[in-house]
Formats: C-alpha cells, structure tokens, sequence
C-alpha cells in the first residue's frame, strides 16, 4: 500500500529513533561539558520517543508504513527506509522506549560519579535508537543493519568497565558468539534476495510471495532453509541453546544494561524476528518443531542451572535464557491453527516479562548497590528490614516471574501453557506435520510446567536468601566491598562511582533509583489487573492485547481458532508456583540444615547444575580449542605465504611503473606532445581501419622510435625544466 | 516562425542567466581591478557574490523548459544538476582560493575564477557543436591565465608553459573533431543530430563518425587527462600552486565528461557500427588510463604529483562509465546506466579531491606548505581535525564504504556489469575486473597516507594555516563525503533523473513550446540530409 497520511505520528515515526540517537549525540559530543548532567538528553530523547510510541498506538494498522527516506536506489536494488507501524512494532516500541526510560533514569542513580558517565548514556541511547530502529524497519535488510546495531551497542555495554579483564572477555564473548547467530541471518537474507521477484526485502513482499502458490514464488525447501537460518539468528541474539552461554557472561556489565539490553529489551530481538516472520515460518511446522524444542530445552536446563547459583544477577540471567524459551515455546507451538495464540502468548509474555525482568535486575542492582557491589547471596541476607522498597518490588516482580495470579506473568504463562496444550491436543497437528510428531508437545507441555516449577524455586530461592533470615551484611573487611579495595569487584571508576554511597553499607537506595522500581512494579501488578478487569467484558484475559496484536501485518493469515480459557492449565501452573515458593521457604527461609542435605544427597547433580553443566568446558573443547589451533596455523600461512605473496604481487606494478611508465613521463614538452598525437594516430587507425592496419602502423613506429632513440642533440635534452618528472629517477 | 525564434532566443537567454551573471561579474572585476585598488579580501567577497547571485538565478530557472532543437542552451535535468554542482563546487574552489594571490593581481585572479565556474556551467547546458567548444574554450583560457597570475615561479612558469601548449594542441584536436562531427548531420544542434541518426537512412556516414569519435575524444581527453593525452597532468599540478592543481582536477575533468556525454555518447549510442568501435576505444582508454594512474601513483611522494596521478586513475573509471554509455542503446531501458554513473562518480570526486587538496592548501610546516608525503606522518595527533578530514576524503578516493566514493565506484561498475548482461559481451566484465583491480592497486597509495598520518611519528611541528574560508571548505568536503555517503539516494536519484533526461530525444512536433508551430528552426537543416548521403 503505498504510503498515506496516516496522521502525524505515524507520519513521523522516524522521530522514535531520533529521539534517542540525537540524545546520544549530544551526550557524546559535550559529554566532557556536561559531565554529571549527561544523562538529561538521553533521557529525555528516550521520554520523548515514548511519547511518539503512544502516539502510534492509535495508529497501528496492518498495513500502515511510512517512507522516512530512500535510503538505497540503484538498479534491481531497492532499499527505503520504511517504517511499519503495525500492531507487533508499536506494542515492541512502546515497550522498549518505556522500560529504557525508567532504566536510564535508574542509571541516574546507579551510575552517578563513574568516570564513564556521558559514555554510558550516550551508548544507552544508541542502543534505544537500534532496537527502535530495529522493529520498526519495514525489510529485513534494515533490520539486519539495526541487528548489527544493538549487538555493537551489547558488546560496548558489557564491556563499560573495560579494564577489568572479566568485563573484556565476558563483550568479547558476547559478541562472537552472536556473530555466530548474525552469520546465520545474513545468509537467510542472502537468501532470500535471490529467491524474491525483484529482490524485494520488505515483510509485506516476502510473505506474500511465501504464501504464494499459484505459481509458486519461493520454493517450500527454501522457505524451510530460510526459517531455518532465522531461527539460527534468533537464537544467538535470544540466547538458545546452542548459543546461550554469552548471556550469563554478560552480566559483568553495569547493572542497567543487563536489566535492560540483557533481559527486557536486545534478548527479545530474537522473539520477535520470528514473530514477525511467523506469517513464513508457519508454512514449515518442521521447523516450528525445531524452534519449539530448542525453546523447550534451553528453558529447561537454564533453569536447572539458576538452581544452585549464588550470584544474584546471574540466576535472573539464566532465568531469563529461561523465559526466552519459553516464548520460543509458544512460538514453535504455533502451527495451524494455534499460530495467532501462539504468537499473542509468546509476545505478551515478551511483553510482561519485560516490565517484571527488568525490575528484579534494577532490584538486585539496588541491592548490590546498598552491598558495596557485593553480590554474592551467601555474603548477605535479610535485608528485608533494611530496603523495604527493594523488597517489597523485588516480591512483586519474583511473584510476576513465578506466575502466580493476578499478576502479569500468571497470565502470559497461562498463554503460552495454553497454546502448547492446544497444540498438543489437537489432533489436525499430525495431519498438517505428515508425520507422528505431535507427542512432542505432549513433552514440551510438561517438562514446561516441570520449568515453571523450578521457576518458582529459584525465583523464591533468591528471594529468601536475599531477604529473609537474619540480618547479615558483607563485612567491611571482606575485600570483595567496592570503596574498601580495589583488588576486586568494580575497578577503580566504579570504585568512585559509588563513592559516596559506600562509606555505610546497607541503606536503601536513592529515590532515583527506587522510583523506577515502583513503577515497573505498578507495572506488573496494572497489566494483571487488566487482563482480570477485561475478561469478562472482552471474553478472555489476554483478549485486550490480541486485539491489538491483530493489527499486525499478514497476522489474518496465521491459522486460528477458539481456544477457551483453560482452567487445567490455569490451575496446575499456580500449583507448580505455590509448590516451588513453598519447598524454597523451607529451605530457605530460615537458616536450616536442608539445603546442604539436598547437597549431598544429589552430589554430581548438584556440581554439574553449580558448573552450568560444564557446557562453557565443553564449547571449550569442542569449538574454542580447534578453532584456536586453525587460527594459529592461519596465521602463520598469513604471515609466511600470503603476506609474502601479496608483498611480491604489490612489488610488480611498482617495478612496472618505474622501469616503463615512469620513463614516459620525462618533463618534456616536445615528448609529452608527439607521444599524444602518435598514440591518437594509432587509435586512429585501429579505430578507421581495424587491427589489421595496426600491424603496419608499428612498423612505422619502430622506425620513429629508432629514430627517437639515437643520441638527442643538446638542445633538447637540456631544455630548462625545474619540475622533477618521474623519467628522472 | 520569427515569433518562435525570437521566443526560444529569449528563453535560451533566461536559461543561460547564471552564465550570464557570472560572465559579467568577472569582466566586471577585471575590469575595476586595473583602475581601483582593493585588497584581495574584496575580490574575494565579490566573486563570491557572484557564485551567489548565479545560483538564485539557476534556483529561479528550475524547471524551465525549452525546445531543445531550436535552443543552443538547454535547461534539462543533467544541465540544472550539473550546473549545481558546479557552482555549489564553485563556493569551495573560492573558499581554498581565498587567500592565494597577491592583491595587486587579485581582480584578476577571481575574475578568472569566476569565468572558469561560468565556462564550465556553459559545457553542462550546451547544446550545440559551437556552443560547447566556446564553454570549454572558456574553462581553458581563464585557467592559462590562473596558472601564471598567482605566483611567477620558475616551476609555475614551466606549469604554465606545459599546460598552454599542450592545452591549445589538444583544443585543436577537438575543433577537428567538431568539425566533422558537425559533417556528420549537417545539424549543430546536438540533441537534433542524436536524433536524426538512427531516423534517416544512408546515415550516419562511418567513416567520417569515426574520424569525429577519435578527434573529439582526444580532445575531451586532455581536459580530463585521460591517456594518451594525461602527460601534463603531473607536471603541471606539481608545478603550479596548489589551488590551481585543484581547481585542474576537477574543472577540466568535470566539463570534459559531461562534453563527451552530451556530444558523443548520446549521438553514437544510437548507431550500432559506431557505438561498437566508440566502445573499444573508450575501453582501451579506460583500462589504459586506469592502469597508468595507478600504477605510477604508487612511486610518488610528492602529494601533489601523487594526487595528478590519483586524478588520471580516476578519470580511468569514468571512462568505464563513458564505454557504457556508448554501449546503451537506444531501445533499452537501462540507457542512461553509463551516464548515471558518471554523474553520480563525478559528484563524489568533486568532494573528495578538492578536500584533499584543500588539506594540503592548509597544512603548514613552520612557514612552508606540506609537499610530500612523509611530511604528513604524525598529523593524525597533531592535527586532528586536518587529519581527519584528510583521510576520509582519502578513504573515500580510494573506494571504502560507506563513503561516497565507495558508490561512485559501485554504480561504475555496476553499470558496466549491467551492459555486460545487456550486450551478452565479456568485455564489459573484463573491464570491471580492471577497474577493481585497479581500486585494489589504488587503495596502497591513498592508505599508506593515512597510515603515515595515524602510525607514524610526528616530525616537524605543523600548523593548519589556511584561515576559516579553508576550513569551511574542507569541512564540507569531508563532512558531505560522510553524510551523502550515508544517504546517497538524493545524489542518485539526481544522477538518474539528468541521465535519462539527458538521454530523451522528444518527438519534433511535440516539443514546441507555443501552440502553433511548425517544425523548429533545428530541423530544417533536415534539409542537409541528402548533401550529406551525397558524400
């Protein structure tokens, strides 16, 4: 549909993105200049973007698009920057311009006096400026571009502190293992440009050219291939298994950037290629399979590994791998007519987990920051008394988490519990597979609700050990506490960074950084009260955001059909909840010989889960190691043959110039005018009379120049010249 | 009839006002200048007053339209775009030149300038035989006149002496040319001719088009400095001041392409014998031009020199565009490819080698001006922002995305590669596989700058002297090259839009501008036709 005036907001949706990028431009610009005051563009780059966001909201249609510029034109390639704004991108937009706003005002606080200050923020509002960009792009190239964007934006951000050598590695990590992922999603588009009629890369086109059948545009073998390379991105930036293990690493980064790069806003980037790409993906239910295993196992196994972690941040990160499979669950459930469920559940709990993620890290980075940026659970303990407002907000996103009614993430859960057991059940999936496969999701369901469980304990695990008990906080000796040493933890910038906070360990943070907390907080408990207030009126929990979900693009052409609230699910979810809360706080919320017991008795269990299944040594081993020692070998080829050979090939248009070309040009006037008009001569001839004559012609030539050649008299050669030619060499 | 006449006399003189305004400016200037006495600064502020003034009277002519076989001057897209670049390139020449000659001779000096910026304009709205070779006339004549007046060196003597004579031997070969050229049809209008080609039968005459293809193309390539006419090009940019050296890179190279354009490729391109033979001379011009450029630039250290070299190698790309140009004929659609290319690559040279020079018109080392390239080494630290823009100017000639000069070379050797499929003919890959071979063989010398200027150790302690007109001049430059680079669809969509208009040779009848005529005074030397079958 070519572009209309769709009001002013959607008419001006490049605005979301600018916003926060001039914001990060002028923070990095005066940065020096403004110092302390940094974050006053970016956040208010960031506010403004949201504002334009809900501007859209209204807006939102299937169809509606807006050509902010042409970016590339040139023959057979065609590249507008086209901005869709549709159900899937406001909803995407409004959530990540929300939760960055409230983080980056919890940076305010979090960050104040770090010598990186202006960086920190101007980087925070380059990353706003990608992830907008990237939903809002209209073609997978763009996409790809703003990709790339937030995965630089990552890397910088984890490595903020670069002189610890942990927060080097852990960005190095990060971003090789998702050039791994974008290796995957470069090829898909490669792809797809050459299967496309007029290598058009815009959704629209792609989709319906999919869909296509009569004749068909893209063969189904590529549309398999080409889902499949999808989902091979997605699971890099989305961290699935295989490629999950940057995302634990990655929380070496200031606490904001892993509540909001690392656990509401980049991961999700994954999710949503392939929500948006459903309208393909769901033509190929073998790999929906795919996606829904991989989600299934990387949940599963993430969350046997937040089991029995102690760092506080690095649970809420393998929870969060956690909770990303599950969207890609819910996702790979969606074939036939499950697909519009599928995708509603998978991205409203994108959407809840956002608000409820990012709170439990901005509350455990309170909490480590009230600790001396200790964060260690074994080295602190009922700080119930001592931060009620990260208690009480952490409860809220932990309950949010563990899906317990009414708050959000019970409902999302519920979704995505109910679209794998509709899928499970119904008996149409086996026809539309071809084959007897639909037992996986009888699998998936359950070892989903046996994740949920293990949610529940963690979740409540963290909690207790944080909260409950006695009173214990980390010794001002142990040196481990920023402000006291500088031998660990934060180096020296991060020392100072929280300079004036650490003189008294264990107060409650500044209302800079608690606000946001209650906000995202409100958040959690608002979005479950609209989906209990709406239900009865709009015939579901989660009917409110279907219907806005349905003015996605192509979205009518995912298959649906009435699924009922199911009270089965409904109630075995909150049972997995209560029972994991429960068992938690035996454990744990007192001081009890229990867990120690549970130790032993489970012995190597317990080592492999505490050693993340030793998946880190075992990438070791199988990938880093060969990789290395053909790095090796390449270097030496590099620097013993290529080098060599590219030195010798570049020595000959040099030697070529000077011994012939250079010679040419020896600063005579009377040469320089007889070589052109012989050269034209020559031409002349070739041209008039063809190559034939040009045999003749050098003949003559050979004469001239055997002529030219003899001993010049001195009239010539001694023309006065003062500019040294290159003849005179 | 007459009122017709008269009427496309009045609206080729509308079109033809930013000439105008600039012609008069510089008799003007160089008139006063004998009889009052002003500091440089004046002239200065004048000629840019003039630049001024021309570019709002070529803003008012924007979509004036006339019929282009009664009309010497044409206002078609590629005349307005050009004629805006030209004169927006203009500004920049003017802001590196603000400084450079004494003010005794300064009326002078930017009256010339002034011409030169007129000239050029005239080759890109010509559309007649006379009428372009009077443009490029006056590009030539002011720049003798620029070479000598700004300083009277022994070096700037010989510069002088070397591009005078060479230049009116090369002018020659081109009034030969355009002389049979004009035989060809018996029509000097340039337009009517390209379309009379392929509608009359008998023509055209082969022999006597080859004869103009080989004259006319030699002409044109002097003022680009293309090989066999390129000799000059090192000479004289390192003899002559700086500012002229930039000024020859572009001026001459700009005009020349868009002369061969307008007389050459649109007409041959209609006629296969001709396009075929007009494309192997073109080809063997470019690969030789590419080639030479290149490869004598990697043993320069002379900047300058290195920077004449630089220029023939990329006049050698160009040429692809031109061997493109010839080869698009007139039933495809993809016929404006070559010339698209050309345009665009001319916008991104412009900036990039005028930056270029720009940063050495500035650098100073002490009192001397930077010469060669080791005195570069260490600027990165000391002159940031000199630096800076140095390189980008140079990453951009020497091809790298995202800057512009990366899709100059993009569209080039797209284009080729499209007439490749078009033509069913390797010679088109093989020439793209030359012109990429050559970039390789190019980017040594462009990067080995900027390794010097960001790896080496600074020598001597340097200064940017060049005042704010300079630096004005060079930030746009770089920041243009970064920014069009970025978002270059305008610039293309620009290039396309001039070439395709460039290339349409409306139906007669239709084109007339008052309801009641009659064919226009241009075909009537359709009358030519049989003396011309006659031969």
């Amino acid at each position: 549909m070519p572009t209309t005036d769709h009001g002013f907001f959607v008419n001006n949706a490049w605005l979301i993105p600018f916003f926060p990028l001039l914001g990060a431009l002028i923070a990095a610009a005066a940065g020096r200049q403004l110092r302390g005051l940094a974050h006053i563009p970016v956040v208010a780059g960031i506010g403004l973007a949201f504002l334009v966001s809900l501007g859209t909201f209204a807006s939102a249609g299937p169809e509606v698009t807006a050509v902010a510029s042409n970016w590339m034109t040139f023959s057979g390639l065609d590249v507008p920057i086209e901005m869709r704004v549709d159900g899937l991108s406001t909803m995407m937009m409004s959530m990540v311009t929300f939760v960055s706003c409230l983080v980056a005002i919890f940076a305010i606080g979090y960050m104040s006096g770090d010598p990186g200050y202006p960086r920190f923020f101007a980087l925070i509002g380059l990353f706003v400026f990608s992830m907008t960009g990237l939903v809002l792009s209209n073609n997978y190239l763009l996409t790809y571009v703003f990709w790339e964007g937030v995965g630089a934006c990552s890397y910088l951000l984890i490595g903020f502190w670069y002189a610890r050598p942990s927060a080097a590695a852990a960005a190095m990590k990060a971003f090789l293992v998702n050039r791994v992922g974008d290796f995957g999603f470069a090829i898909a588009i490669f792809w797809l440009w050459t299967v496309m009629p007029g290598h058009d890369l815009s959704y629209g086109a792609v989709f319906e050219a999919a869909r296509a059948t009569d004749p068909v545009i893209i063969q189904h073998s590529a549309i398999v291939g080409i889902s499949l390379l999808f989902f091979w991105g997605a699971t890099a930036k989305s961290a699935q298994i295989p490629l999950y293990t940057w995302l634990p690493d990655a929380m070496e980064g200031p606490t904001p950037v892993s509540a909001l790069i690392h656990a509401a806003t980049m991961v999700t980037a994954g999710v949503y290629l392939i929500a948006r790409s459903m309208p393909m993906i769901s033509l190929a239910p073998g790999v929906q399979i795919v996606i829904a295993v991989t989600g299934c196992l990387t949940a599963l196994l993430s969350a046997a590994i937040a089991l029995t972690q102690f760092d506080l941040k690095r649970v809420m990160a393998y929870s969060t791998v956690s909770q990303l499979g599950y969207m890609f669950m819910a996702l790979g459930s969606g074939v036939g007519d499950v697909a519009q469920l599928a995708v509603v559940a998978a991205m409203f709990h994108l959407f809840t987990h956002a608000f409820f993620k990012a709170l439990l890290f901005l509350a455990s980075g309170s909490v480590m920051h009230a600790m001396g940026d200790v964060i260690d659970m074994r080295r602190f303990g009922g700080l119930r008394n001592r931060m009620p407002v990260t208690y009480w907000t952490f409860a809220v996103g932990a309950v949010g988490l563990i899906a317990l009614p009414p708050f959000s993430g019970f409902f999302s859960k519920d979704e995505i519990l109910g679209a794998i057991g509709a899928v499970a059940g119904a008996t149409h999936v086996a026809r539309e597979l071809h084959l007897s496969w639909s037992w996986v999701y009888n699998v998936i369901y359950l070892l989903a609700i046996l994740t949920a469980f293990l949610t529940a304990f963690y979740t409540s695990r963290a909690f207790f050990m944080t909260f409950w008990g006695p009173e214990k906080l980390p010794s001002p000796d142990d040196p481990e506490v920023a402000g006291m040493a500088d031998a660990h933890g934060h180096d020296a910038h991060s020392a100072d960074a929280h300079g004036h906070g650490h003189h008294e360990i264990g107060h409650e943070s500044p209302l800079v950084m608690t606000v946001p907390l209650m906000i995202l907080a409100g958040c959690t408990v608002l979005i479950g009260f609209i989906c209990l207030l709406t239900w009865p009126v709009a015939g579901g929990p989660v009917e409110w955001f279907d219907r806005h979900m349905e003015k996605t693009l192509a979205f009518e052409t995912l298959g649906t059909a009435e699924h009922g609230f199911s009270i089965v699910t409904a109630l075995l979810g909150t049972a997995v909840g209560v029972g994991g809360i429960w068992l938690a706080y035996v454990m744990y919320g007192k001081p009890s010989p229990l867990p120690g017991r549970v130790r032993a008795a489970s012995g190597p269990l317990y080592q492999a889960s505490l050693n993340k299944f030793y998946v880190d040594e075992i990438y070791g081993i199988l990938v880093v190691g060969p990789l290395r020692a053909i790095a090796w070998l390449s270097g030496i080829f590099d620097d013993y043959v290529v080098d060599r050979l590219v030195t010798g090939i570049a020595l000959i248009p040099r030697a070529i110039a000077r011994a012939r070309l250079a010679a040419t040009q020896n600063g005579l006037i009377q040469h320089y005018a007889a070589g052109s008009a012989i050269s034209v001569a020559l031409l002349l001839v070739v041209i008039v009379f063809g190559i034939g004559a040009l045999a003749v012609v050098l003949g003559v030539l050979a004469i001239l120049l055997y002529i030219g050649s003899r001993p010049r008299s001195a009239a010539v050669t001694t023309a006065p010249r003062v500019i040294k030619a290159d003849g005179d060499i | 009839m007459a009122t017709n006449s008269y009427e496309a006399v009045i609206r080729t003189a509308a079109i033809l006002a930013p000439e105008l305004i600039l012609l008069l400016s510089a008799v003007a200037m160089m008139t006063l200048s004998a009889f009052i006495s002003q500091p440089r600064r004046f002239w200065c502020r004048m000629a840019t007053w003039a630049l001024l003034a021309s570019t709002a009277a070529l803003l008012w002519n924007a979509g004036r339209h006339t019929d282009v076989y009664a009309s010497v001057a044409i206002n078609d897209a590629m005349s307005f775009w050009s004629r805006l670049v030209l004169l927006l390139t203009g500004f920049i020449v003017i802001g590196l030149a603000h400084d450079e000659p004494s003010d005794d001779r300064a009326g002078e000096f930017f009256g010339a300038l002034v011409m030169v910026n007129a000239g050029a304009m005239l080759v890109a709205a010509a559309n007649d035989v006379v009428f372009l070779f009077v443009g490029l006339e006056l590009v030539s004549i002011p720049t003798y006149l620029l070479l000598y007046l700004s300083r009277r060196t022994p070096s700037t003597q010989e510069a002088a002496t070397k591009y005078f004579y060479l230049s009116i031997f090369a002018s020659g070969l081109l009034l030969f040319g355009l002389a049979y050229l004009y035989g060809l049809t018996g029509v000097g209008n340039l337009k009517a001719a390209s379309y009379l080609i392929p509608k009359v039968p008998g023509m055209p005459n082969v022999g006597l088009g080859l004869v103009a293809l080989v004259f006319v193309m030699a002409g044109l390539c002097f003022r680009v400095a293309a090989v066999p006419l390129h000799f000059y090009a090192p000479d004289v940019y390192q003899g002559s001041p700086t500012v002229i050296a930039a000024l020859l890179s572009w001026v001459p190279k700009a005009v020349g392409f868009l002369a061969m354009l307008r007389a050459l490729t649109f007409m041959f391109s209609t006629s296969i014998e001709l396009s075929q033979k007009a494309v192997m001379l073109c080809w063997v011009i470019a690969a030789a031009t590419m080639t030479l450029g290149n490869f004598v630039a990697l043993l320069q250290e002379n900047l300058k020199r290195l920077l004449a070299y630089s220029s023939i190698a990329h006049a050698g790309y160009l040429m692809i565009g031109v061997t493109v140009a010839f080869a698009n004929g007139e039933q495809r659609t993809e016929l404006y490819h070559g010339a698209e290319g050309i345009l665009f690559y001319l916008v991104a040279y412009s900036l990039m080698t005028l930056g270029a020079f720009g940063v050495i018109i500035g650098l100073r080392l002490g009192d001397r001006r930077v010469e060669t390239v080791r005195q570069l080494s260490g600027m990165g630290w000391t002159q940031p922002w000199p630096a800076a823009a140095l390189a980008v100017c140079l990453l951009s000639l020497s091809g790298i995305p995202p800057l512009l000069g990366f899709w100059g070379k993009f569209e080039i050797f797209a284009s080729a590669l499209a007439a490749q499929d078009l033509e069913q003919s390797w010679n088109f890959m093989i020439l793209a596989v030359i012109g990429v071979l050559n970039a390789a063989v190019g980017a040594y010398y462009y990067l080995r700058i900027v390794v010097l200027m960001y790896l080496a150790p600074a020598g001597e302690e340097s200064r940017f002297g060049g005042g704010w007109p300079v630096a004005a001049s060079v930030a746009a430059c770089a920041g243009l090259t970064v920014l069009l680079g970025v978002f270059w669809g305008p610039v293309a969509n620009a290039a396309r839009e001039a070439a395709r208009d460039a290339a349409t040779r409306p139906i007669p009848a239709t084109v007339n501008t008052t309801p009641v005529v009659i064919p226009v005074a241009a075909v009537a030397p359709a009358g030519a036709v049989p003396s011309a079958k006659t031969k």
